[in-house]
């Protein structure tokens, strides 16, 4: 077991080390990322300003709705897996797949176990400096109110992270079956965005199509830890997401296992 | 003229390469539209809890989005993917084989190719402008057209001059990698109407780092109103930047160490 284990040592230290050469890289992308921040914080701003004295949309005061977007924002950035989609499909395409399978380790859980390196260098370098940024809007953000929800917020980041690494990993594999990818990784990016939640509370839609955004997983790594911070959630709608993530964590999962294997059989080996 | 006529043969040869690949041209196509249905969402969203946002009523918004995707659209296909490729042309050296051409340099590295997929779609952004255009249903004034057209060029060339300044780093920088996505985050300050910004924002995207121009001019000109001071200020900014990208492209070339020979 150690054994087999001992590789991925070499395999953390390897992806902080390259993910140290790209720290200005790393903090620029997380600096620049306040920009759409500051515009969704303008735009909801205009919309209650034109909303004047009309009671709150869904229960979001103005405040609520700007704590709402920088929670988004950080728990996105938090477990964010961009360019793991490309990153994958692209080894894929060009065989670059093959250097993995010839040795002992599994590709995916190396590609797994690189990625957690990777955000954990991004969190030093970006996420901690954002927040301690943040603090000086305290005026702005609502903290949590009851202790308890940022408790059940803090068990459930990794399991959020897993499934928003799960669904790309998914994503990427699609390079299995298909040439052009990168136009179907936008649609689904931008799909992502908007079932998260990224776009606007998804309590805002119309009742039934709410139910079936509730059905997904996406909100799971969006509007509900958000939603949770904000303490907009009962408990027993707290203990649902926190099932939903535990469902969703072995479904995809699962479904990783199936597309990886058939995806193998398929696979050409390009370069060989 | 011959700059013209040299157009013309690259648009052809485009096309010619495009037919090869009927089907990247759909996919093209249709992952572009995904843009504009995400800021149609937010749309119907938004304009089903207000009436008017920041002054912009329900067609003057929807105007906004199409002029913007237009804009976007015709900066992407025209120039964005030749300025993409800028970066690898520096670091591989690969950019000789466009300085040793008879023509302008600048002109042949930023339009040599062109995206007919994206292409397309900017007569699907304009098709919508129009649609809400004709919602408002306001009088056609020639005047106001010709204004029009020139400010949705002078917001593809300011696009242009902030992307083709952001690649040129490549010249200095070895790895660029960011540039686009950069690119991309700071242009969305151009989409939104102007009246959303607090003050200080708002005279910063006007002044200094011109995104209000790009896209609100020119649907302003078209749906709301703009003064004869603001036109001028607008194209004289892009015509300066315009400007200015050669003084940079002069400077990133005698600091190109070209190929490896």
């Amino acid at each position: 077991m150690i054994r087999l284990l001992r590789p991925y040592r070499q395999v953390v230290s390897i992806a902080m080390q390259e993910a140290m050469i790209y720290r200005w890289n790393m903090f620029l992308q997380g600096f620049v990322g306040l920009i759409p921040l500051f515009i969704t914080v303008m735009l909801w701003r205009a919309v209650y300003v034109a909303r004047g004295n009309a009671p709150p949309m869904a229960g979001f005061q103005r405040n609520d709705m700007t704590s709402y977007f920088i929670y988004i924002m950080l728990i996105h950035q938090f477990s964010s897996t961009f360019l793991v989609d490309y990153d994958i499909a692209w080894s894929i395409r060009n065989g670059h797949l093959n250097k993995y399978l010839v040795k002992p380790v599994q590709f995916p859980f190396y590609r797994w176990i690189y990625h957690i390196a990777n955000r954990l260098v991004f969190c030093l370098f970006v996420l901690f400096p954002t927040i301690i940024g943040l603090g000086l809007l305290h005026n702005y953000v609502r903290l949590p109110s009851d202790w308890r929800h940022a408790v059940v917020l803090l068990a459930m980041l990794i399991p959020i992270a897993l499934i928003s690494y799960l669904l790309s990993f998914c994503i990427g594999m699609i390079a299995f079956w298909m040439l052009e990818i990168s136009s179907l990784f936008w649609i689904f990016y931008s799909a992502r965005f908007i079932l998260s939640g990224g776009m606007f509370p998804l309590t805002l839609l119309p009742r039934p199509l709410e139910v079936i955004v509730g059905l997904l997983p996406f909100r799971l790594t969006g509007y509900f830890p958000a939603s949770l911070l904000l303490g907009k959630l009962r408990w027993s709608e707290i203990l649902d997401g926190v099932l939903s993530t535990v469902v969703w964590i072995v479904l995809l999962s699962l479904l990783a296992r199936f597309l990886w294997r058939r995806g193998l059989r398929r696979y050409d080996a390009a370069g060989i | 003229m011959r700059y013209l006529r040299l157009y013309r043969v690259f648009f052809r040869n485009c096309l010619i390469r495009e037919m090869g690949f009927r089907w990247n041209f759909i996919i093209r196509f249709s992952s572009e539209i995904v843009w504009l249905l995400t800021s149609l969402i937010w749309y119907q969203l938004v304009y089903s809890y207000v009436n008017d946002l920041a002054g912009w009523t329900r067609y003057q918004y929807l105007f906004l989005i199409g002029i913007s995707y237009a804009i976007q659209q015709a900066f992407e296909s025209l120039l964005f993917i030749n300025c993409n490729r800028l970066g690898e042309l520096i670091r591989t050296g690969d950019l000789d084989f466009f300085l040793a051409k008879p023509v302008n340099s600048q002109f042949l590295v930023s339009a040599r190719y062109i995206d007919l997929g994206g292409f397309a779609n900017i007569f699907f952004g304009i098709g919508l402008a129009a649609f809400a255009w004709q919602k408002l249903g306001l009088p056609v004034r020639p005047g106001h057209v010709a204004m029009f057209v020139v400010l949705f060029a002078n917001g593809v060339i300011i696009y242009y001059v902030v992307m083709f300044s952001l690649m040129c780093l490549g010249f200095w920088i070895v790895r660029n990698d960011y540039a686009v996505g950069f690119f991309f985050q700071v242009t969305d300050l151009a989409r939104q109407p102007a009246e959303i910004y607090n003050y200080v924002a708002k005279v910063f995207l006007t002044f200094f780092f011109p995104m209000v121009i790009c896209v609100n001019f020119p649907a302003n000109v078209m749906v709301r109103s703009l003064s004869m001071p603001q036109f001028l200020h607008g194209v004289a900014f892009g015509l300066v930047l315009l400007y200015l990208s050669t003084r940079i492209w002069r400077l990133g070339l005698r600091a190109y160490s070209s190929a490896s020979s």
